[in-house]
């Protein structure tokens, strides 16, 4: 993961404000107003904040550690001491999920970034120069896509060994193809325009053309397929973990929670019961958010 | 699009729902096929001939169906069906009965054992039983160190591959002599051992390598197929010699999941179960279809210490440190009932068991001076290996593992959990790879030289076929051990046994766990299922009703 500032170049981003005639930033601002009045991107959002909010506040929500055991209380059902039950360990359940939304925000953030820079570095690369580069990024993207995505994930993990890091590893490379593939055909579309050929036509460079020019118009389909990529990463991981193969003891992690607490899915059904549903909130934030994104950012739906 | 996001939360609800009953799911999914199959073949049969099914529930695989290679309980539990022994145990003890041999006698110096065999048995290849078929099976145990309970039980080593086995010569078509280069006390009870089932000569012969996906022996039940990880299923033997099988079929069902397995039995799809979840019991024992089975109790269940190593785990006083930092009375409460805390490696059922020994209790202040005094104070890194499979003496490895990791945490130990398969579990703690690791041990001979000589004695730490897997050589344990087996007066044997329990509890290579009453459900059809204290049964005597 350190190498994910280096190869995102990060100077390029600014391009839209660049030349951010009053035009330009009157897209966003539509966007944004547009966003704001669809209620379900409203509500994603709201969860999104709030799970932001519980990640950094994490040691004032918390009733309890995390880890903190009591072989004595265990498989206690929901009570005023402990909201929403302990586990087969006696652990304060509440406690290990709040934590836990932190595990869950890092997973996301860092498996869609490291699926993001590839993702768009060789969905660029591919784009941008055609002929036979284009050919073999897509052919190679093609392969992965054809295998199941929580498949390749494990055979990832297998290779690397069973680990936090790693899951989210496995999960960002798995995450590539979508953001190749999208970045590939808005680049495509882009380089065609005439303010690229104005920048041809000035002898600006290859480079110089797809990261200052190219790319930072490819932007609004790639904030939506990040937003929609955390949640599919969350639950990726979440996947992994509970497979044993992503978060490992003692960690909250809510897939590793799921997988801990399933003995007792008859008897103490809560212990399997809240990881999951937190799981569900945070995927349908993510969904709903990125979903209204996706409306907000689409000129053809501009009234 | 607002449809849309309808839709996504559809979706999403459904895959939420699914990741909740995610595992569980997936194996009842993959299990359900085989299950409905064997299902369905049985109500078919039933339907025709009557013919009766008994599906057997269970965490793991067997490793291999030859039982002379093998010491997980798994794989004797199938063998067990298959193999006949030259004598047997009773079926509710470890006395021993006539099986393969009808008689015997011993000299008087307890040096040479002569066996009369049986001569109407057949193997079930078809081959006649003969005394020379008893003396191939010794001759090869006896060619390699991988006949692992060979070398436990009669002190073989690469030096000396035949131990304290002398000779075995058929001295008659049925007849056999055993000529031992000292006393052995265990001897007869050991042969009793399902590792030590004869196997038919032309069938390892026919297959070599191979010869643990085919057994051949004599015994009740005839080897039909085995798809790995998932069943192994034998028919019954129209011509064996004792006591016929009332049940036509057996199949033994790998399904990990404990919870799973107890769903399918409720839901009547296997029939008998082991390693049932202990918050479990409860439910079975309300349920008016099912029946509790309990296990008499010789067992131990254990956390070795790697003691062959320079690092902490090498030091006595970081070894007795751990055993002091671990709460054990709390521990136990994740057993449910089904276990009592161990003090000693070998079970109180046994004779010579040492109840003197005081345990070393609960005391993080004593666990912190003592680590400090080894100069361990700002703790270490170690590695607990577990199994992820439950097993009889060790119901919930993986959270016991985790309170073990949160007590250690205590005085500064970091551990982190290394969980495996059954298979490769055994295979990396025989090879040392480990610097703790749970096991446990169920009796095979009800003598204490089945625990402490296999367990802890220095002849059975070599690296790769290990059964003492703590590495543990301490040269006064291991002359007390081999002056046991050689002294045929059983008080004397005792008290020796006493005293090397004394040594073991000062070096502290374990921290001993519990000792449990295994729990076995089954459905309330199955009856006259007498479960042994060895760990596995015959299935001859038990039936089904209708």
């Amino acid at each position: 993961m350190p190498a994910l500032p280096q190869t995102t170049n990060p100077p390029e981003l600014p391009g839209p404000k660049n030349n951010a005639s009053a035009k330009s930033s009157s897209l966003w601002l539509d966007a944004l107003s547009r966003l704001v009045k669809s209620k379900t991107s409203f509500i994603g959002l709201c969860i999104i904040l709030l799970l932001i909010v519980i990640a950094i506040m994490a040691p004032i929500v918390a009733t309890h550690s995390p880890t903190d055991q009591q072989l004595l209380n265990r498989y206690l059902a929901p009570s005023a001491e402990h909201w929403l039950g302990t586990d087969e360990l006696g652990r304060d359940i509440f406690s290990r999920i709040v934590y836990g939304t932190r595990i869950s925000i890092q997973i996301g953030v860092i498996a869609v970034g490291i699926s993001a820079v590839i993702g768009i570095l060789l969905g660029g690369i591919a784009g941008y120069f055609g002929r036979w580069i284009d050919q073999v990024i897509m052919r190679i993207i093609d392969i992965m896509m054809a295998f199941p995505s929580i498949l390749l994930a494990i055979a990832l993990v297998a290779v690397l060994g069973p680990s936090l890091t790693n899951a989210m590893i496995a999960v960002g490379i798995v995450g590539v193809p979508q953001f190749a593939r999208i970045v590939r055909s808005t680049v495509l579309s882009v380089k065609e325009t005439e303010y690229i050929e104005a920048a041809r036509a000035i002898g600006a460079k290859n480079n110089r053309i797809l990261f200052q020019h190219v790319l930072p118009n490819c932007l609004a389909p790639i904030i939506v397929q990040a937003t929609l990529s955390v949640g599919t990463a969350i639950l990726d991981a979440a996947g992994l973990s509970f497979l044993g193969m992503g978060a490992q003891p003692p960690s909250p992690e809510w897939g590793a929670m799921l997988s801990d607490g399933r003995a007792a899915l008859q008897t103490a059904p809560w212990v399997v019961a809240f990881p999951g549903l937190a799981i569900f909130f945070v995927v349908l934030g993510f969904n709903l958010f990125g979903d209204g994104l996706r409306d907000a950012l689409d000129p053809r739906l501009k009234q | 699009m607002n449809k849309k996001g309808l839709w996504t939360l559809f979706g999403l609800l459904l895959l939420v729902v699914l990741t909740v009953s995610g595992c569980s799911n997936d194996q009842a999914g993959t299990e359900e096929d085989t299950g409905d199959e064997t299902a369905e073949a049985s109500d078919d049969a039933e339907g025709s001939e009557g013919e009766k099914t008994l599906v057997f529930g269970r965490g793991a695989d067997s490793v291999q169906l030859d039982p002379s290679q093998i010491t997980d309980g798994e794989s004797i539990y199938v063998t067990n069906q298959v193999y006949d022994t030259l004598v047997r145990y009773k079926e509710e003890n470890t006395e021993v009965r006539p099986s393969l041999a009808t008689e015997w006698e011993t000299s008087e110096d307890g040096l040479v054992w002569t066996f009369q065999l049986r001569d109407d048995v057949t193997f079930h290849d078809g081959t006649d039983f003969t005394a020379e078929d008893v003396v191939f099976n010794f001759e090869r145990w006896a060619t390699s160190a991988d006949f692992i309970y060979y070398g436990y039980m009669f002190g073989a080593t690469e030096d000396n591959l035949k131990g304290i086995i002398e000779k075995v010569e058929a001295t008659g078509d049925y007849e056999v002599k055993f000529t031992l280069s000292e006393p052995n006390a265990p001897f007869l009870f050991t042969l009793a051992m399902p590792p030590f089932g004869i196997a038919s000569p032309e069938a390892v012969e026919e297959h070599g390598e191979d010869y643990f996906k085919n057994p051949v022996g004599t015994g009740p039940f005839v080897f039909e197929e085995w798809v790995k990880d998932d069943n192994i299923t034998l028919v019954k033997n129209d011509d064996y010699f004792g006591e016929p099988a009332k049940i036509d079929k057996v199949i033994f069902r790998t399904i990990p999941d404990n919870g799973a397995r107890f769903m399918e039995l409720q839901s009547g799809s296997i029939d008998v179960m082991n390693g049932l979840n202990p918050q479990d019991i409860q439910q079975a024992e309300s349920d008016e279809n099912l029946q509790i089975i309990r296990r008499p109790s010789m067992n131990v269940s254990y956390m070795a210490m790697n003691t062959d190593q320079d690092g902490p785990m090498g030091e006595k006083e970081v070894r007795q440190a751990i055993n002091l930092a671990i709460d054990k009375e709390k521990l136990l409460t994740l057993f449910e009932g089904v276990g009592k805390a161990a003090k000693n490696p070998m079970p109180p059922s046994l004779w010579g068991y040492n109840d003197d020994v005081e345990d070393y209790g609960f005391d993080v202040e004593e666990a912190k001076r003592l680590l400090a005094e080894a100069g361990y104070a700002d703790g270490f890194k170690v590695t607990l290996y577990s199994m992820a499979n439950p097993r009889p003496y060790l119901p919930q490895p993986k959270v016991t593992a985790q309170a073990i990791q949160e007590m250690l945490a205590e005085v500064n130990i970091e551990v982190e959990i290394v969980e495996n398969d059954w298979d490769s579990h055994l295979a990396a703690t025989e090879n040392g790879e480990h610097d703790m690791a749970f096991l446990g041990w169920t009796g095979d001979n009800g003598d204490p030289d089945n625990f402490l000589y296999v367990l802890l004695d220095k002849d059975n730490a070599k690296l790769g076929s290990a059964g003492n897997i703590a590495f543990y050589k301490n040269d006064e344990v291991h002359d007390l051990l081999k002056q046991a087996q050689t002294e045929m007066d059983q008080d004397k044997r005792s008290e020796l046994y006493m005293q090397a329990q004394e040594l073991i509890h000062e070096d502290a290579p374990w921290f001993p766990i519990a000792h449990t009453t295994p729990p076995l459900a089954a459905n309330k059809d199955v009856v006259d299922y007498l479960p042994h204290p060895t760990g596995s049964e015959p299935f001859n005597f038990l039936d089904i009703n209708n």
